[in-house]
Parts: structure tokens; C-alpha cells; sequence
């Protein structure tokens, strides 16, 4: 079981990670503040069966989760809306990997954010998408191969 | 040669909007209260089962075992009770 206190130090420690997060998949500050608020909630509610090794990933899940949630009441509610959804307001010098990365699939887009922006290990990242860790790489993979072709820039990957 | 650009944590952190720091303070408060409800519980749990060891133990009306003890022992507590008189006049 995950103790109040681990619960309180990770997900004060990835708060600000898990909002840029849902910012880059939601692509709009409120709809993403919504849902780390909502992956706080359920990932307390469900402490008692989490363990503390895996939390920050699970917390992550829930999170990708909530943007998909979130997503889909979009598309229900007012499809004829998400046009109007604007980028976040990215530093200029930032503009092209932003946009770079915002076109890429989701399937690639994630294995990014989660290695290079959440600073998730290959396991942690593969266990948050559900997926083998050689799949993991190989979306990874192709990811940044895209970005490189896309990038006017030589990508160097930290 | 393409100019080099150092794709890390710190360059995407960059690239995002910061949560505000009004909302990541209630976020944060939120947490909080939320582990705090937490420590709280035991104490809730100590009374939930005092006062359920209180009722199993306590008879149930007047004239049953406990009070016949405690006129045994000459309880005179301040309450008159069923038998006593409140009424000054009779």
C-alpha cells in the first residue's frame, strides 16, 4: 500500500511535469489542470492497491488517461470546437520542436514526453503505455528518427 | 552543417507552459488536505470502536444489571434517574 506520505512527495515532486503532460496531448492549460486534478483524486482513491516502486508511472497513466477522458467528451460535446484550440504559447526559439512534436502520432509523441520531459525510465515509460519495453524503443525509435527528419536542426537526444 | 539542438528535460520544460503557481498551489494544498484526512483516520477508528465497546457493555434500560450493581455499591450520582424525584414537591 502507498503511504500518505510517498503519495504527498511524488506527486508534489511530478505536479508541474504531469501538467505540461496533458498540455502537450490537451494542447489547452484548463482542460489539462483538469486532468491532473481528476489522476490526484483517483490515484488516492486507489492507493491502497498501489505499490510505491510503480507510482510516478501509475500516476502517469492515470493522467494519459484523463486527457483521453477528456478527449472524448471534447469530440461528444462540441466536436465543432477543437479547431479553436489553440497551441500553448511556446518560447520562439522553441517553436519548431514544438511543432515538430505536436505533428508527430500520439504513438510517438508519448514515448518523448514521458523519457525526455517526465524523465521516466525505458520500464516505467513502457509500463505507463502498456506496452513490451522492445516496443517501447522501437516507438521511441521511430520517433526520434521523424523529428530529426523534421527538425532543420541536428537533434542531439539527452 | 545543421546547427545542434540538445533535446533533454530541461529544453521540453522550457518548450511548456508552467502550471501556475496559484493553481499549483491549491493542487498542492489539495494533496495535502487529502494525506492529512489520512493521519486523522486512526483516531476516528479508536472512537468508532470505544463507543461500540461502550454499547455492548452498557444494559439496556433502567433496572437492568448495570444499575442494579451500581445500587449495590451505593451509586449516587448526580442524576436522579427513573426512581428519583426532580420534582422538589413530591
Amino acid at each position: 500500500m502507498l503511504s500518505a506520505e510517498a503519495y504527498v512527495k511524488t506527486t508534489e515532486a511530478a505536479l508541474n511535469g504531469l501538467y505540461k503532460l496533458a498540455v502537450s496531448i490537451l494542447r489547452h492549460g484548463p482542460d489539462a489542470q483538469d486532468a491532473v486534478q481528476q489522476a490526484l483524486l483517483k490515484t488516492w482513491e486507489r492507493r491502497t492497491n498501489i505499490r510505491e516502486d510503480s507510482f510516478k508511472a501509475y500516476l502517469t497513466r492515470v493522467v494519459i488517461n484523463e486527457c483521453r477522458n477528456i478527449q472524448r467528451h471534447r469530440m461528444r460535446v462540441a466536436p465543432q470546437e477543437l479547431p479553436t484550440l489553440t497551441a500553448p504559447e511556446a518560447p520562439e526559439e522553441h517553436r519548431e520542436l514544438y511543432e515538430a512534436i505536436s505533428a508527430l502520432p500520439e504513438r510517438y509523441q508519448l514515448p518523448i514526453m514521458l523519457k525526455y520531459l517526465n524523465g521516466l525510465s525505458e520500464k516505467e515509460a513502457a509500463s505507463t503505455l502498456k506496452i513490451p519495453v522492445t516496443a517501447f524503443k522501437s516507438r521511441l525509435h521511430r520517433a526520434r528518427k521523424a523529428l530529426k527528419e523534421q527538425l532543420s536542426r541536428e537533434v542531439v537526444f539527452e | 552543417m545543421k546547427p545542434e539542438l540538445r533535446l533533454n528535460q530541461d529544453l521540453l520544460n522550457a518548450m511548456l507552459p508552467d502550471l501556475a503557481p496559484e493553481a499549483e498551489a491549491e493542487l498542492k494544498a489539495r494533496i495535502r488536505r487529502l494525506a492529512r484526512q489520512e493521519e486523522e483516520k486512526p483516531v476516528k477508528k479508536k472512537l468508532s470502536v470505544g463507543l461500540a465497546l461502550a454499547l455492548v457493555m452498557t444494559p439496556a434500560g433502567p433496572g437492568g444489571p448495570g444499575r442494579r450493581a451500581d445500587r449495590r455499591e451505593g451509586f449516587c450520582g448526580k442524576h436522579p434517574g427513573p426512581q428519583g424525584s426532580a420534582d422538589p414537591g413530591r
